[in-house]
């Protein structure tokens, strides 16, 4: 019964309009990220060529491992992405649960089948769209990006596309860049998983489908503020340390370990409590 | 007379009704008032004056214009994006559950679609007013409280060693339009470009809009995008091609009577069953 319920739900997460308008507005993102990149290299390729500018011409700085969606900290294009990142991951499905409640649908499911395989599968499936969302298009962007970007190892001695020793995989990032560009796609999406988890989660709650999805949009906002504000040093917002690079402090493993327990402590205990206690009248 | 009934039945329910939805942005404008306060305390500048106006300046500051050198990462101004966005958000549900619910029952009763959209309109106009008082009046109370200055006199020393800000001298008239008058219009501006964007397409997708517009807005530096009016780092009293108070406003009545007139078009034609 689980599996044909998720199933279901995978179905109704990865077909629906609502994801499609989502992939539509990311790969929009993902193709403006890459013409600014190919018209960047293509100034760069031809200084280059002609001999411009005696000297060094820190050919680090237009690397792919410095200039994918990802870790291209300073464009528009990356800031918005992270920005949107919450509404992004929580888009496809993760209104579908306050949707269902909502419209009864929730009532006349949890009659026929176990509560249990209902709410685990919504979760599932909020979880797999919600990071399929983030990690396909940093996925295409990276893929795009490699089309015409030398991949060429960064170096610490630049002042740009460094990390600091102490922060999280930055001896990977030297020695194994594309590995390390991989983790971070997959890093991402497991927050935008459990982004769109929270909206799931928060639809036991708050019977609004608008508030259910922006909710977790505004908490990252608050995080981040209190990132820069109350607790500057290490980076605790979901929205700077889910980017490759380092934005304004360095990362640590362990908040980034602290944070996703904290994401996935508060949605399964949620959704467990809810399994036993969910009242459908 | 029927506009004003709208109108007055818009506030029992949408500002009345909803007023919850104030208590965040009374709760948020503490945190960022005790939050700055704090600040400013552990700098250890007693002898400065620390005014009313200095936090406002921190609520509203913005973002100095950007470059996107190799290395800069751009940091996007939370405070400034919290306060607007929280203003959009605010907006948003209203008055579309009210089109599919009682707003048929007003729109068959008035016998017009015209006077519905318009009574819409003035309570967004009312809500943004009503959100940005309450910002007002919370940041008034606890600086009472917390014995801040309450002048139009400022300390350049707090503007620059926390918000790394060189003024040119104020006058009252321009702390009132920079720091209260173009914040309003301005959130006016963005919200109702987003009711009537409302009529298009799906809420969701007019707040992505609404978070784009703003959001670009504190990383380019053109009156194209509009928010940039309502950011002191970004106006003419921070930098010297900065964005003028008058082209702010008449950019802000532009969009304003844009996004009226182009919802009195669209909700002659649209399909209100259909959606409900």
């Amino acid at each position: 019964m689980t599996v044909k319920c998720i199933k279901n739900e995978m179905r109704k997460a990865l077909f629906s309009r609502a994801a499609l308008i989502t992939y539509l507005l990311s790969f929009s993102i993902v193709i403006y990220h890459t013409v600014t990149k190919a018209q960047i290299y293509n100034e760069f390729y031809a200084a280059y060529q002609a001999g411009d500018g005696a000297g060094n011409p820190m050919i680090t700085s237009v690397s792919l491992f410095f200039n994918w969606l990802g870790a291209d900290v300073t464009s528009f294009a990356t800031s918005v992405f992270f920005f949107l990142l919450p509404i992004i991951a929580v888009m496809p499905y993760g209104w579908s649960l306050a949707g269902e409640i909502r419209s009864g649908y929730t009532k006349n499911i949890i009659s026929r089948i176990p509560r249990k395989s209902y709410f685990f599968s919504k979760y599932f499936a909020g979880f797999v769209s919600g990071a399929l969302a983030v990690m396909i298009p940093l996925l295409l962007s990276f893929l795009l990006a490699a089309l015409f970007l030398p991949a060429l190892r960064m170096e610490n001695i630049y002042p740009y596309g460094t990390i600091g020793e102490k922060s999280m995989w930055a001896a990977l990032y030297y020695s194994n860049p594309f590995l390390y560009s991989m983790l971070y796609i997959l890093l991402d999406g497991v927050f935008a998983g459990l982004t769109a988890c929270i909206s799931i989660v928060l639809a036991f709650f708050i019977r609004s489908r608008v508030t259910v999805v922006l909710a977790p949009f505004f908490l990252m906002l608050l995080l981040d503020y209190i990132d820069m504000n109350v607790l500057p040093g290490w980076e605790i917002s979901p929205v700077k340390f889910l980017q490759a690079l380092p934005v304004v402090n360095e990362r640590s493993g362990v908040i980034d370990f602290v944070m996703f327990l904290i994401f996935a402590a508060f949605t399964l205990g949620v959704l467990l409590y809810k399994e036993r206690k969910y009242e459908a009248l | 007379m029927r506009l004003y009934r709208l109108i007055r039945y818009d506030i029992k329910n949408g500002i009345s009704g909803r007023s919850y939805l104030y208590a965040p942005a009374a709760i948020l404008c503490s945190v960022f008032t005790v939050s700055f306060y704090m600040s400013v305390q552990s700098m250890n500048i007693e002898d400065e004056k620390f005014t009313i106006v200095n936090l406002f300046l921190y609520f509203f500051e913005g973002k100095e214009p950007f470059s996107p050198e190799l290395g800069n990462a751009f940091v996007f101004p939370v405070v400034w994006l919290f306060i607007f966005l929280y203003s959009a958000f605010l907006t948003l549900n209203y008055p579309y559950s009210n089109l599919t619910g009682f707003g048929i029952q007003a729109i068959t009763r008035t016998k017009s679609r015209n006077l519905w959209w318009l009574s819409k309109c003035c309570w967004v106009f009312l809500a943004t007013c009503l959100y940005f008082a309450v910002w007002y009046i919370v940041s008034l109370l606890l600086s009472v409280i917390l014995h801040i200055d309450l002048s139009f006199q400022y300390s350049e020393r707090i503007c620059a060693l926390l918000l790394d800000m060189q003024l040119q001298p104020m006058q009252p008239g321009s702390v009132w339009m920079s720091l209260v008058v173009l914040p309003v219009m301005i959130s006016v501006a963005v919200n109702l470009l987003q009711l009537c964007l409302g009529l298009f397409f799906d809420r969701m997708y007019c707040f992505i809009v609404s978070a784009v517009i703003l959001f670009a807005s504190t990383y380019f530096q053109t009156p194209l995008l509009i928010g940039n009016f309502a950011m002191v780092k970004r106006s003419v009293i921070y930098q010297e091609n900065g964005m003028d108070v008058k082209q702010g406003i008449i950019a802000s009545v532009l969009v304003i009577i844009l996004s009226i007139g182009a919802g009195i078009w669209r909700i002659r034609k649209y399909d209100i069953l259909k959606k409900s």
